[in-house]
């Protein structure tokens, strides 16, 4: 790679020289001879505001990552994340986002981690939280329910609104009081619903299959989902039909599915 | 006074206080401002809440991410992203720091500029190419600092020349102006004297804290000193009366509390008002 910092210009230099020396203090040195207690202002606060943005994004990994080690981990790894993680959002609310980019890279790079395996996918559902809260995104109107047969014969659109993850742990149940979870692949469902409540269930894995076949479907008919689901499932048509169209009834309720009749 | 659409004292909009903002009327504060960093993409209840009180306020942007000095490259799908949602919610007016905030990725803070011919050329490219994506004028800010980076020009011809080579608008936060005055020993008076008027669009003002008695540090936690409200009349006799905002970030009192210092701003206007008016009677 060039090195850029030799051909920019010299006010370039100190720019980055200055950046360099608020990120990384214990690595970078003070070559323009700042005075220290000027310096430390600039290198608190800036770590500070970012370990805010961090710590408010990801209270329960904090928290484990804390009872598990001491508070200086935790601060050791945001310090990582703010020396080598370039950020590229402008936007305060992303910064959330850009951790997690870290510490999937961090989690893929170091096969001897002091970070629980499930580091990332707690953040990752933490983030989701978040994220269903204020993502720019519709709910769909809450219409009138339908009968049983009238849902049967009605097209279906999942709102944008409502999100499902896959993880390999319960992360909705890690806790500081509950910090070893037994692997087991987890289906959640995130929502924001029609009075801008973020909410979550557990699906099992036909109810997840269901969510992401309208998602990839939309328009799809009721019928013609349930008759696919059971096919590929193997289960008794009846039982698909009677439960997948209680759970999809629910999904209505929750302003996250558009029933069209 | 070129923006028309706002005057008066205002308040920035935060979304941990929006329930008590709520109650707020015109009769209260006269307009509201917010980093659009903080809204754009926002859907949800703050999203509503925000597109309620912009139907109800006059609204500024007084960004935060922009970094018009930095190193990096200038984000212009960002700077597209603002200029729609300024339009979208009917937005006049865009401020923003003349400083930078990323080197190699943001930090989400800002960081002074040095004070050179070069850096004086080089951010006003920036800010003319913002101004041309915009089709609009924006406002820099003379920003607080710690620090002095090398260079050989002082902050106020910084600024002046800036503004000159721009061809842009200025935000004036006072109380950025009496910080760095102790920070770095100027005349915050003379400053404020030598800024050209026709180019000011509105002020800021501010608490800060006493970390010692040479280094204040501009922290929006607490109230507005005696001082900078000192500096404020100034900036009034010398310019004329312009638009003001308080800002608050941190240390929230009751909104009954920024409530008096707003209406300490609308007196202060009030004031100079009568003034100059004895002066033509």
């Amino acid at each position: 790679m060039p090195d850029t910092a030799i051909d920019s210009p010299e006010f370039i230099q100190t720019q980055k020289q200055f950046a360099q020396s608020i990120r990384d203090p214990l690595s970078s040195s003070n070559d323009a001879q700042f005075e220290e207690r000027r310096l430390k202002i600039y290198r608190e606060l800036f770590f500070n505001n970012v370990e805010g943005f961090v710590s408010s994004a990801f209270p329960v990994l904090k928290e484990i990552l804390v009872d598990q080690h001491d508070e200086s981990f935790w601060l050791d790894l945001v310090r990582q994340f703010f020396v080598q993680h370039q950020c590229e959002t402008p936007y305060f609310l992303e910064i959330s986002e850009e951790f997690l980019q870290f510490l999937q890279a961090l989690m893929e790079s170091e096969s001897d981690s002091q970070l629980p395996a499930y580091s990332w996918q707690l953040a990752h559902w933490e983030w989701m939280e978040l994220h269903a809260d204020v993502a720019d995104a519709q709910t769909s109107m809450l219409i009138s329910t339908l009968s049983k047969e009238q849902l049967l014969n009605a097209k279906l659109t999942l709102a944008e609104t409502a999100w499902v993850c896959a993880y390999e742990y319960p992360v909705h149940k890690i806790s500081a009081e509950m910090p070893d979870p037994i692997e087991a692949p987890t289906y959640l469902m995130v929502y924001r619903n029609g009075q801008d409540e973020v909410g979550f269930n557990e699906l099992n894995p036909l109810s997840a299959t269901l969510f992401e076949t309208v998602r990839q479907q939309p328009g799809v008919q009721t019928s013609d989902l349930l008759a696919q689901l059971a096919e590929h499932s193997g289960l008794d048509h009846n039982l698909v039909v009677s439960g997948g169209l209680e759970i999809l009834g629910q999904w209505q309720q929750l302003c996250i599915l558009y029933a069209e009749y | 006074m070129t923006n028309s659409h706002i005057s008066g004292a205002g308040l920035g909009l935060r979304r941990g206080m929006l329930d008590e903002m709520a109650q707020l009327t015109r009769n209260d504060v006269d307009f509201l401002e917010v980093a659009p960093e903080n809204w754009i993409g926002v859907g949800g209840r703050y999203g509503k809440a925000f597109s309620e009180f912009a139907e109800r306020f006059p609204f500024v942007f007084h960004g935060l991410s922009l970094s018009i000095g930095s190193p990096d490259p200038l984000d212009e799908a960002f700077v597209r992203q603002v200029k729609d949602f300024m339009k979208q919610h009917n937005v006049l007016l865009y401020s923003e720091h003349l400083s930078y905030c990323s080197a190699d990725g943001h930090m989400y803070d800002l960081m002074p500029l040095p004070f050179t011919e070069e850096t004086v050329q080089y951010v006003s490219q920036r800010i003319r190419r913002v101004q041309d994506i915009l089709e609009q004028p924006i406002a820099m800010e003379n920003v607080s600092s710690y620090v002095t980076l090398p260079g050989s020009m002082n902050e106020l011809s910084f600024m002046q020349a800036v503004l000159e080579e721009a061809d842009c608008r200025m935000l004036l936060d006072v109380n950025n102006v009496y910080v760095n005055s102790i920070n770095h020993g100027f005349d915050p008076e003379a400053y404020i004297r030598a800024l050209p008027s026709d180019r000011i669009d509105y002020i800021h003002i501010a608490g800060h804290f006493d970390e010692a008695p040479d280094l204040l540090v501009d922290t929006h936690g607490a109230e507005v000193k005696d001082e900078v409200w000192r500096l404020l009349e100034i900036a009034y006799k010398q310019h004329g009366v312009l638009p003001t905002l308080l800002e608050r970030d941190f240390n929230f009192p009751e909104l009954s509390e920024l409530q008096r210092e707003v209406n300490q701003i609308k007196r202060c206007q009030q004031a100079q008002e009568s003034n100059s008016e004895s002066i033509y009677a």
